[in-house]
């Protein structure tokens, strides 16, 4: 899937609320203090909006949403 | 009900105490090492000052704050997501001549002081817990009791909370056993669980007060309170590895962090079958997370608390009930404690007419007497009466309808965010110290009428050639090292200069309409 790239990306500038996510692609987010626990429920209130598939907390680890680029490379794992 | 005696009676119980993880400790044993660290205590420090605890919720924590009690003196409970230079800070204010420093993190301690870290705690107690004084040789034999005359008296200080203040300094609230025994011989009656029921969690950080509710209500009613840590926090697998086997009946937290674990689907009655009360404080509770609980737990009561730390934990509480969810209005946070006498005031100080917005002010035994060597904070904001009982004025505007309180919002610049109390000057304050930093200002960003994060915007003395986003990563990193992590904004917006209003002041309703 093609678009993961891009539906990564748009799902953690949605959840972190700032466009700055997408500068870096491998830049860590917790460490930017981009994200947070909160932030990252909101990671998968936007996935299931997106694409109707629910996650559950527990399926998600913090480094599987550390980075763009992990977080796309989770996501072809999960839905692609 | 008060904790040493409770405890006391509790002294040769081997029913568990606190579980945290693996490790458990009985109640026999929660009596008999703090009696031990009391002797240690003793013998280090010469003056009553408060004792410095640096650490998360590790169970030699709540041996350390009794063995406090026990000697008395209060202790300061500093949760690791401090940075040292703020407990340092914290440290020159108090003058305790010991710290307990289970973080991991160096410290540099102020003159006088002595520091025992977790991985020595065991061998201290060996040594000098027999209070025999010189700490030549190893405890024989007796074991040296704490004497009941050393125990805190009504008027001590049993523990100060340092809370955000607006100049960038943390302001300790100072607690007393009479402000703490007010406050539970009010609330433990909505704390009651059932026969047999017997876990309550232990979630709260220690630096925050809703923590006070497990360990000086159901501690003493003999419960077990099963602890988390931040670890357990970041990681929700492992944290319901615990939950599921844990046997909680009630649960104290802040609306928050019940509702990150409310957005998974387990979390449910089959995974906590015994929970029967949710007590919630600490910010704004949504209708939205007590319908979602009252689905997923259908026998579980849900209790909203309100009070500032000033106020002792809890200044107003009610349980939820569906009708007040039907309701159009916020939910209430309930009718003002037992003891208390409360006002709703206009700007100018005078009582609004029935049914208006204003500060809430409220007199109570449950008052602090004020915060730790600060006369000018404290005289702002706390007075006393004629007859001697201690008043505050809140900053929080609410109103009141058919004896219930509702809360509207704040009158100053103090946020929650995820249940922690900020100062937003406090931020700025922080900020402003950074050499790169010219001046600052804090916003929060609110989603869904709540703090969703916090901006900060920046003018720059010399703009470093690097991206906005770099810098403010700078900055971020910068300002963490002087604040705890979550007074730090999630987003930082670079300007060449501020707007200004007509006053020639910073114009924040320009920068929030125009960038948040």
């Amino acid at each position: 899937m093609e678009n993961v790239q891009e539906l990564a990306l748009d799902i953690l500038i949605a959840a972190c609320e700032t466009d700055e996510v997408g500068e870096d692609l491998d830049l860590d987010l917790f460490e930017a203090g981009l994200m947070d626990s909160l932030a990252s429920v909101s990671v998968l209130l936007e996935l299931e909006e997106r694409t109707g598939v629910r996650l559950q907390p527990t399926d998600v680890d913090k480094d599987d949403i550390r980075t763009v680029n992990k977080f796309a490379e989770f996501l072809k794992e999960k839905i692609g | 009900m008060w904790i040493l005696d409770e405890l006391k009676k509790r002294s040769v119980s081997d029913e568990t105490a606190l579980i945290h993880r693996e490790e458990t400790i009985t109640f026999r044993q929660l009596w008999e090492k703090s009696d031990a660290v009391a002797a240690v205590i003793s013998s280090r420090c010469k003056s009553k000052n408060p004792v410095v605890i640096y650490g998360n919720k590790d169970i030699e924590i709540t041996i350390v704050m009794l063995a406090a009690l026990k000697t008395g003196r209060a202790y300061v409970p500093l949760d690791i997501t401090f940075p040292p230079s703020r407990v340092e800070t914290i440290m020159q204010d108090v003058e305790n001549e010991l710290i307990f420093n289970f973080s991991g993190e160096e410290v540099i301690l102020p003159s006088g002081c002595t520091e025992i870290k977790k991985a020595d705690f065991s061998s201290v107690l060996a040594k000098e817990g027999c209070g025999s004084g010189d700490g030549a040789g190893l405890c024989t034999g007796s074991r040296s009791e704490a004497p009941e005359s050393e125990y805190v008296k009504a008027e001590d200080n049993c523990y100060i909370l340092f809370t955000s203040g607006s100049t960038g300094k943390p302001k300790g609230v100072q607690i007393t056993r009479k402000n703490i025994e007010n406050f539970t011989s009010w609330f433990a009656s909505s704390c009651e669980l059932s026969e047999g029921k017997q876990v309550v969690l232990n979630q709260v950080s220690y630096s925050f007060d809703v923590s006070v509710i497990p360990l000086y209500i159901y501690l003493p009613m003999g419960k077990t309170l099963f602890s988390i840590d931040k670890e357990m926090l970041d990681n929700t697998r492992l944290l319901f590895d615990y939950l599921e086997n844990s046997r909680i009946a009630a649960w104290v937290s802040t609306p928050a962090f019940l509702e990150i674990c409310s957005f998974a689907d387990q979390f449910q009655e089959e995974m906590l079958p015994e929970l029967e009360t949710i007590i919630l404080a600490g910010e704004v509770l949504t209708k939205k997370l007590v319908s979602t609980l009252h689905n997923k737990f259908k026998r579980a009561k849900v209790i909203n608390g309100y009070g500032p730390t000033e106020g002792t934990v809890l200044l107003s509480a009610c349980e939820i009930t569906d009708e007040m969810i039907r309701n159009e209005k916020s939910l209430p946070i309930g009718r003002i404690l037992d003891d208390g006498e409360y006002q709703i005031q206009d700007e100018k100080g005078s009582a609004v007419e029935a049914g208006g917005t204003g500060e809430l002010v409220v007199v109570s035994d449950s008052i602090s007497k004020g915060y730790f060597k600060n006369p000018e904070q404290t005289e702002k904001v706390f007075f006393q009466t004629e007859s001697g009982k201690m008043g505050y004025r809140t900053g929080d505007l609410v109103f009141e309808q058919d004896g219930l309180l509702y809360y509207v919002a704040r009158k100053d610049t103090q946020v929650k965010l995820n249940g922690f109390r900020i100062e937003l000057n406090d931020i700025s304050s922080n900020l402003n110290r950074l050499d790169m930093v010219n001046n600052s200002v804090v916003l929060p960003v609110y989603k869904e009428g709540r703090v969703s994060y916090l901006t900060a915007f920046v003018v720059l003395n010399d703009r470093p050639d690097l991206s906005d986003l770099k810098i403010g990563i700078e900055l971020k990193k910068g300002l963490k090292e002087m604040v705890p992590s979550y007074m730090v904004p999630r987003k930082i917006i670079i300007l060449d200069q501020f707007p200004m209003n007509i006053n020639g002041k910073i114009d924040r309703k320009k920068l929030a309409e125009e960038y948040l």
